[in-house]
């Protein structure tokens, strides 16, 4: 017997709780670890946004000192990019990817398991930054110099916070390229992988590009603090701007790693309800991939105010603008899609739709942006927030919280309440909008971002935007009632389809899927394939 | 041609090789895109360094 088979016949053995949850090997486990943590920092988050909010519910300082709330705004935005949005798409990389191809685990499952257990250590650090002397960092998640260098020495333990989660990150991202590439069932071309693997396969590749450009931005950021170096430091011939191109450099691809992957579940979930065939395939997996090359050539969108040369500002705005294209052809097919199908509103299809709208929204205004005028007057305003959090919770959380409502089933063997999926639905869909929608006017009227404090003409739509806060935060409650219900009480069995239009191969394992995924290949019928025949 | 239940037979012999064989394949492609990575690191490093960007 080889030694892969012995591993796998080794870990069929009963495993202890400690043994399965802290040592595990396991695709499943490890993305389940993966989704427990980033629900966990979703509410950690979460928590520094109701703090954030209820400051601004209205004018003068009611809660806290200015410094304080600069802390926590920017700790919101670490905890929600790495602990939050990013772990959750690789949780669902890892439960998903394995059985959508045909593996019967990850590639390297011992590097999962290192590339898991990296991000708590990595947030008990960047969490410990609060109750060290000088608070933690308070200049944004952004982290620029000079501002960041003057803070205290919890910088040094950002700044390994972020190795760590960078490490982390490209680990999870390598054992996807070589799953991906080397371990689909025979039969299964790339051109016939479900789009949620190809999306995860193109932002795997962005992570690997970026991750590193981020690392050495905040190591000349170290060595400046630290070791008397002057990469960006202006008085000694240093360029703080070049912070802005490196750090940007990263932050635009980084936009994409956080929505690429969503755009494979809406993919996923829109075909399903639609009982029609994804339309246009191929157009969306070049879509993707046109999308992830032009994210790396329009950094400096993020910096038109700083004073790059004219030429520059003409050539990032219309590369950003170019960006609406591959994007537009991908909300055209899910529409088309939905065109004239015979469509069903199970939970996981209100989600899928609530996201198009929502992302419509984040991704026009985005396109307002892009046109260096125009961001003149909208750089650093309410309406940037505004703009990033359509595209983040609308566009990026609504895909998660419905690839979970998606996929629940297949993983715990139990169907979830109808009613309060939908209740959760309805409830985030109107006080998301309660929330963010006013702050695109209070951008409009030069509200700054970043700001604990206002003037008085702010005070009725921060009020608004503060009750829809309060009232999302409360809705997702909903959410960790349902999860718990369904894994632990629900006596609802699942069939193995779930969804009766449902395809793929994950669809073809009993549910709750067993613990290896198909420890013998599949034998590859094309019309059981989630996206069908697209050879044509 | 053979009928399913003969191809999932041969399947189940072949298994373990195979597996072990594209598992090597993984690895491989794993030291590839590590060292595309630590490639990117350095480049930023070296691009601090030397080049910086006017503006």
């Amino acid at each position: 017997m080889s030694s892969t088979a012995q591993a796998i016949h080794h870990e069929d053995h009963h495993q202890g709780w400690f043994e399965r949850w802290f040592m595990s090997t396991n695709h499943k486990d490890i993305g389940t670890l993966y989704l427990s943590f980033s629900f966990l920092m979703l509410f950690v988050g979460g928590s520094l946004a109701m703090l954030i909010r209820a400051e601004l519910f209205e004018p003068g300082m009611q809660l806290m000192q200015p410094y304080f709330f600069n802390e926590i705004s920017g700790m919101h935005g670490l905890i929600m990019i790495f602990g939050v949005i990013m772990p959750s798409f690789v949780g669902l990389a890892n439960w998903m990817i394995p059985m959508q191809i045909g593996a019967p685990d990850m590639a390297l499952p011992r590097l999962n398991n290192l590339s898991f257990w990296i991000l708590p250590f990595a947030f008990i650090l960047l969490l410990s930054t609060f109750f060290m002397p000088g608070g933690a960092p308070a200049a944004g998640w952004t982290m620029y110099p000079p501002l960041v260098l003057q803070g205290g020495e919890s910088v040094a333990f950002m700044i390994f916070a972020i190795h760590l989660m960078g490490i982390s990150s490209i680990l999870g991202s390598i054992n996807i390229i070589a799953t991906i590439l080397n371990l689909r069932a025979p039969g299964l071309d790339l051109l016939k992988m479900p789009m949620f693997c190809w999306s995860w396969l193109i932002t795997s590749f962005l992570v690997i590009a970026v991750m590193p450009v981020l690392a050495g931005a905040v190591t000349m950021m170290l060595f400046d603090r630290f070791f008397g170096t002057n990469f960006f430091n202006a008085a000694a011939g240093g360029d703080p701007v070049m912070y802005q191109h490196v750090f940007w450099f990263f932050g635009h691809p980084e936009v994409y790693i956080m929505i690429l992957p969503a755009f494979g579940i809406i993919s996923e979930i829109v075909p399903t309800f639609a009982r029609k065939p994804l339309f246009g395939y191929k157009a969306m997996v070049y879509a993707i991939a046109c999308i992830a090359f032009l994210s790396f050539i329009v950094w400096s969108h993020h910096m038109f105010t700083v004073g790059i040369p004219l030429g520059g500002e003409v050539f990032f705005m219309y590369a950003t603008m170019l960006i609406a294209v591959p994007t537009g052809v991908k909300i055209f097919n899910w529409v088309t899609t939905m065109w004239k199908g015979s469509m069903s509103f199970e939970v996981p299809m209100l989600w899928a739709i609530g996201f198009i709208v929502l992302f419509s929204i984040g991704g026009f205004s985005g396109v307002m942006m892009a046109l260096v005028p125009a961001d003149f007057q909208y750089y650093g305003t309410y309406f940037i927030v505004a703009h990033f959090h359509y595209v983040l919770v609308g566009g990026a959380l609504f895909s998660i919280i419905g690839a979970v409502y998606y996929w629940l089933p297949k993983w715990s063997g139990h169907m979830y309440s109808s009613f309060w999926g939908k209740l959760h639905f309805w409830s985030s869909v109107i006080s998301v909008n309660v929330l963010f929608f006013p702050q695109q006017f209070l951008g409009f009227a030069g509200m700054p971002r970043r700001i604990p404090d206002y003037n008085v003409a702010f005070a009725d739509w921060n009020m608004v935007s503060s009750i829809g806060g309060f009232w999302f935060g409360a809705t997702q409650l909903i959410f960790v009632g349902v999860v718990i219900h369904t894994v632990f009480f629900s006596k609802d069995k699942a069939t193995s389809r779930v969804w009766e239009h449902a395809h793929g191969l994950e669809w073809t394992l009993p549910s709750p899927a067993p613990h290896h995924s198909f420890t013998v290949p599949p034998v590859i019928d094309d019309s059981q394939l989630a996206h069908g025949d697209v050879s044509h | 041609m053979l009928r399913t239940d003969e191809k999932i037979e041969l399947n189940e012999k072949t298994v373990p090789d195979e597996l072990a064989r594209r598992k090597a394949g993984a690895r491989r492609t794993a030291w590839i895109i590590a060292a595309i990575a630590a490639a990117f690191f350095i480049a930023s490093l070296v691009q601090g360094h030397l080049v910086g960007i006017p503006h």
